[in-house]
């Protein structure tokens, strides 16, 4: 099953990031299961997720509520909370990130890999100043004096540009627009210089004009500073500004894979097409929407086959026999479904037209 | 997908208040709403003041669907509570069919409030945890001295409108409910009371968007089904271009564009509406946005810029945009906007000069 998922083959084709066929991935995930198990549930979140990533690859998660995108990068930074129950392998650039102790969590925290949240509010510690916060990252991870640490704030700031960033060091999060704090917190998640980004629906909570900025600053210090990042949206227009490979999550498992040109173009899913086509936009004016019918599944009680079956338009009966696997549709491109082939046939023939 | 059941619709047409000024006479006549929120702490008598709604302006006709949008802080929910009077307003006018609010030969706040039903952003907290969903619909109908019997065939039958069988959800609390079901169920609460109009504060924003799409097919077909009026106040253009027939603009309390859909999305007027158009997501990998269309956040509410309250972050602010505030002028059709820039003989230097 692995060796059809997209991520693990040949280089990225997209915008020519990947630096390479010989670059080894720099995150690779490998069956990773989460099972939330209490006295009075037993919830399956994640069902076998894998991939890899390279250096300066963007990923970016797209799905709904309850599809498992959190619970994903929450994993890698080993987040989730002690009644979930984790299975699989998570290697980071040649560190074992299941088997660490907490001692050395706190360096991989930050270090190696970093986080950036949706409400940058609460994430904020509202009690210290945002110069700070920065400073204190900086100190706890490398042995550098008070003074250093706050000029490198300082720059940290101005790289995430903030505007009249040496008077905002000294302000406390409340004093700062919602703008202004998402960009302090992604100069914390920037300040020990970790090798990948996790971004957490980082623009969801901002007006558009903000989010806007944000994304292309994102877009930017990626470039510049060649993080792998893995980035998670619920919203396909911000997954088309800031994705090189997306994958699609449905009920805790990848349901398609691929560059976000391919997927966009000729979805070979019909979880992604029903989510494509749900979108509003520009042409809908006078139509009737087209939703897809009824509720995301009970994580307690999925079904045996395809989790999407009971909501899909094309469903057969040897949909409900098994789980169908990951397979490619085209080079670097996978979708679990048995008509995978078909349906990616039938949108690049949509596309020709 | 479950459409309005016809015996339901003609149940709660029965129920509809009678159409007071006849077709032509506006649903809405909102003239210079005001309302300024006094800041604790500061000297008494000289405590600062948040401008969230000043001066706003508008019309709603009968059956039209008015889109309010605006970034956060431009005062698009408080005049949603205005309008409910949730909060009272400072100053203004608000005219029902005809009939002023809270006037003298006009009509009570609470008459008001019957005919007019808001539905909220959080599904979840406009919900009470502890009573069943047929208890929570009826509860408006009740209040407003309806038999029990009655209110809850009323509470029957807006559920039933809103694809919610009520064999199967009446007894049902909003926990064992989804997203896209709570807000079904909110809008039934409103349907309940046999609204004329619906203010959609947000209604759709924090759903999935597959089951975005079901709740706004559901708006639009209630909305032809019962003859509703619908202020839908969203900050997803998308949104807002699928489900209005007429757009406002807002920015720091202050509208600065109005018109008919077409006409705002295709031929803005007001730089910040071109702005907040092209801020959306190009929605094409191949094509992404690259030139940032708006730098900054709105300024605060508590000292707005003189003049233009946009000049700050404008592209096109001159020397006059600090001097005067410009007014809200007429172009084609009830499209209207407020800029020096596009108002003739305004003293800009885009301005067309006068003959």
């Amino acid at each position: 099953m692995l060796e059809t998922e997209t991520a693990s083959k040949g280089p990225v084709t997209a915008s020519g990031v990947g630096q390479g066929r010989a670059a080894e991935p720099l995150v690779t995930v490998e069956d990773l299961r989460v099972r939330l198990v209490s006295r009075d549930q037993n919830l399956s979140l994640l069902q076998g997720v894998s991939f890899t990533l390279k250096e300066g690859e963007v990923l970016c998660l797209l799905g709904e509520s309850g599809s498992g995108k959190t619970v994903t990068v929450r994993s890698l930074m080993r987040l989730l909370p002690p009644s979930a129950q984790v299975s699989g392998k998570i290697n980071i650039g040649g560190t074992d990130i299941l088997a660490l102790k907490p001692r050395q969590l706190r360096q991989v925290r930050g270090g190696l890999i970093s986080m950036i949240f949706q409400e940058p509010a609460t994430a904020l510690d509202p009690t210290f100043t945002i110069g700070n916060q920065i400073a204190e990252t900086i100190r706890v991870h490398e042995n550098v004096s008070q003074a250093e640490a706050r000029k490198r704030a300082l720059n940290l700031l101005e790289m995430v540009q903030v505007p009249s960033a040496a008077r905002r060091l000294d302000a406390y999060p409340h004093e700062l627009s919602g703008g202004l704090r998402q960009r302090a917190m992604i100069a914390l998640a920037l300040s020990s210089r970790p090798k990948v980004l996790i971004a957490d629906e980082p623009t969801t909570a901002l007006d558009a004009t903000v989010q806007i900025q944000v994304l292309l600053l994102l877009r930017e210090l990626q470039r510049e500073l060649g993080m792998a990042t893995i980035f998670v949206t619920h919203d396909v227009g911000v997954a088309c500004e800031i994705a090189d490979k997306v994958a699609v999550m449905y009920s805790g498992r990848f349901v398609e894979t691929g560059t976000i040109d391919d997927v966009l173009a000729a979805p070979a899913h019909p979880y992604t097409s029903g989510l494509l086509h749900a979108v509003v936009n520009s042409e809908a004016r006078g139509t009737r929407l087209t939703p897809i019918p009824g509720a995301p599944p009970d994580l307690s009680s999925l079904p045996p086959g395809c989790s999407f079956a009971p909501r899909c338009p094309r469903v057969q009966s040897a949909c409900n026999d098994r789980v169908p696997d990951l397979v490619e549709v085209s080079d670097g491109h996978a979708s679990r479904c048995i008509l995978a082939r078909d349906l990616s046939l039938q949108g690049t023939q949509e596309l020709r037209q | 997908m479950l459409g309005v059941m016809p015996q339901a619709r003609e149940e709660a047409l029965r129920q509809k208040p009678a159409d007071v000024g006849g077709p032509r006479q506006p649903m809405l006549i909102v003239d210079d709403l005001v309302k300024h929120f006094k800041l604790t702490g500061g000297a008494p008598g000289n405590r600062p003041v948040v401008r969230a709604v000043d001066g706003v302006s508008f019309v709603v006709q009968k059956g039209e669907t008015l889109g309010i949008v605006g970034e956060s802080g431009c005062g698009k929910s408080t005049t949603a509570r205005l309008l409910m009077q949730l909060v009272k307003p400072d100053a203004g006018v608000i005219v029902l069919d005809g009939e002023a609010v809270d006037a003298p030969h006009g009509i009570t706040i609470r008459q008001l409030q019957r005919a007019v039903q808001m539905v909220f952003q959080d599904s979840y907290a406009s919900l009470n945890p502890r009573m069943t969903l047929e208890d929570t619909i009826i509860f408006g109908p009740r209040a407003a001295g309806k038999p029990r019997v009655e209110a809850r065939n009323a509470a029957h039958s807006a559920l039933r409108m809103v694809g919610l069988a009520p064999e199967l959800f009446a007894r049902r609390y909003p926990h064992e409910l989804s997203g896209g079901q709570r807000q079904r169920v909110n809008i039934a609460r409103a349907l309940a009371m046999s609204p004329r109009v619906l203010i959609l504060d947000e209604a759709v924003s924090a759903l999935d968007k597959s089951v975005e799409a079901q709740v706004l097919n559901l708006l639009q077909d209630l909305k032809e089904s019962l003859e509703l009026t619908y202020v839908f106040i969203s900050h997803d253009l998308n949104v807002v271009r699928y489900i209005s027939d007429r757009v406002m603009v807002m920015y720091l309390g202050k509208v600065v564009e109005v018109g008919p859909v077409a006409s705002i999305y295709e031929s803005a007027r007001h730089p910040y509406t071109q702005a907040l158009l092209s801020s959306r997501p190009s929605m094409d990998p191949k094509q992404r946005r690259t030139e940032l269309p708006l730098s900054g956040d709105p300024p605060s509410p508590i000292s707005p810029p003189s003049g233009c309250r946009f000049r700050t972050r404008c592209a096109l602010a001159e020397a006059v945009c600090a001097e005067r505030e410009p007014p809200l002028a007429d172009f084609e059709s009830g499209h209207m906007a407020a800029c020096h820039a596009v108002i003739p003989g305004s003293g800009h230097s885009l301005a067309a000069k006068p003959s």
